[in-house]
């Protein structure tokens, strides 16, 4: 069945005017063009009927015992993770600290320190047993390989340079209804790139790889709005995907990555050098 | 921002505890309804509404006040829904391909509520498919829909609110509509 299609040039100040928010000159000019136009009326006729249908919200109607026990169920949640949160341990201690040291106000001063003190005397320790191994000039110098890099890391970098083409690809199409763009295989290459990020999720490094993760997480969205687009004529959905790299500067990002892989290569390789010789 | 919320929010920045539970007392149900009507459940409902509060509770430190705190209340709940929908199709590959299948599902809305003698009423089915049609909108349709429609929020507030201009905002709403209008279009006949 058949359904009104508005003309494309007024379709934000249709979907203003149903919601109330459009200014008086717009107004006046989509008032004039719907005198003549029966279907941008019909679409406006339509959406007062959906809209009417669609009704309020129906939200669930929670028991008054389900909003009593609201602050309980949630100061436990609260209290369950400030347990496990390490910063809450400090915090604790801190203000144990404070609390039992309060009276006495060198007590603080006096504490921090006997820790420098502490701290210094390990160091001391440690240096002395460690040094002398470390300065033996004489010893013979064994050529050491270099550890092979992550085999997650190489394939996340392989990763970025897909995703790179296939945004490129998407940036550079041609968008007009006359091209007839068609993103069936973008499509079926993102919902690849989504399943192999999950994979690379998983066996990346979270602290080591945390900005590679970063990235990623970002470029996954992109790639979702990709893998749901419409096969073909998607055209507003392409351009919002098309917003959305540009707004967050996806694909400069993927070019300064890449960059900063290259830069730590020869460094690695410099770094393992005197060794090697 | 008013006056008392300036003071409200100085007290929970204090730490005080009262203040707390009187922001959680004040903006629990609104923010339950907002995550509700975005997930649809009000169990995953009560856990994000939740979730808002603790990180509220953790980084009110860093709140300065350039949005009221309802609209950065809401962004969090909209930000965590989104977080949400998007781990939930990303684990089950909610993909198009679920996407068409369900729509053929959606395609006969009358089949399965017809059993239930009190909703079959013609103007409830009718309600009950174009809010199915509602899920299947993209996450940021979806969201955009809601929070105008449904919470009132004005075009401009949910722009801010997902970082997108009012333009984009317009366009998502608009091609959300068109959705719904094919919805209804099973029942065109009918209301001609």
């Amino acid at each position: 069945m058949n359904t009104s299609t508005p003309c494309k040039r007024y379709e934000t100040a249709l979907t203003a005017k149903i919601f109330g928010e459009l200014n008086a000159g717009t107004e006046r000019e989509l008032n004039a063009h719907l005198g003549g136009c029966t279907a941008c009326r019909n679409f406006l006729t339509e959406m007062e009927v959906v809209l009417g249908k669609l009704g309020a919200p129906q939200r669930p109607a929670m028991s008054e015992h389900f909003w009593e026990s609201y602050w309980p169920r949630l100061t436990q949640r609260l209290e369950k993770e400030e347990r496990v949160a390490p910063d809450s341990i400090l915090a604790r201690w801190r203000e144990w600290l404070h609390e039992k040291w309060a009276a006495q106000p060198l007590a603080i001063p006096l504490a921090r320190t006997a820790g420098v003190l502490a701290l210094l005397v390990c160091g001391v320790i440690i240096g002395h047993y460690w040094w002398p191994q470390n300065n033996d000039t004489g010893r013979q110098i064994t050529p050491t390989i270099p550890p092979a890099i992550p085999v997650a890391q190489t394939r996340a970098e392989q990763w970025l340079e897909r995703s790179k083409i296939l945004l490129l690809g998407v940036v550079n199409e041609e968008l007009t209804v006359e091209s007839k763009p068609d993103f069936s295989h973008q499509r079926l290459v993102s919902r690849n790139l989504l399943t192999e990020a999950r994979t690379l999720d998983h066996e990346l490094d979270p602290v080591m790889d945390r900005q590679m993760l970063q990235l990623m997480n970002h470029l996954e969205l992109i790639l979702l709005q990709i893998a749901n687009l419409e096969a073909e004529h998607d055209l507003s959905a392409v351009e919002l995907v098309r917003d959305g790299i540009a707004r967050d500067g996806l694909l400069l990002k993927i070019n300064i990555a890449e960059l900063a892989q290259q830069n730590m290569a020869p460094k690695k390789a410099k770094r393992k050098s005197p060794e090697i010789l | 921002m008013a006056n008392d919320e300036r003071a409200l929010i100085r007290r929970l920045q204090t730490g005080e505890a009262s203040a707390f539970r009187e922001l959680v007392e004040n903006h629990k149900r609104a923010l339950f309804n907002l995550a509700y009507d975005l997930l649809g459940n009000a169990t995953d409902a009560e856990d994000i509404s939740q979730d808002a509060f603790i990180k509220v509770h953790r980084s009110i430190g860093d709140f300065r006040g350039e949005a009221q705190l309802g609209s950065w209340m809401y962004r969090i709940v909209v930000n965590l829904c989104l977080n949400q929908r998007r781990k939930k199709a990303l684990s089950e590959m909610e993909l198009r391909d679920s996407f068409e299948e369900s729509e053929l599902h959606a395609a006969t809305p009358a089949s399965d509520h017809a059993a239930d003698p009190e909703k079959s009423t013609e103007a409830e089915i009718m309600r009950q498919h174009l809010r199915r049609a509602l899920d299947q909108l993209s996450p940021q349709q979806k969201t955009i829909f809601v929070l105008r429609h449904d919470d009132d929020l004005p075009l401009a507030e949910i722009g801010n609110m997902l970082k997108i201009s009012e333009g984009t905002v317009k366009s998502q709403l608009f091609r959300a509509l068109r959705k719904l209008q094919e919805a209804l279009a099973f029942y065109k006949a009918d209301l001609v």
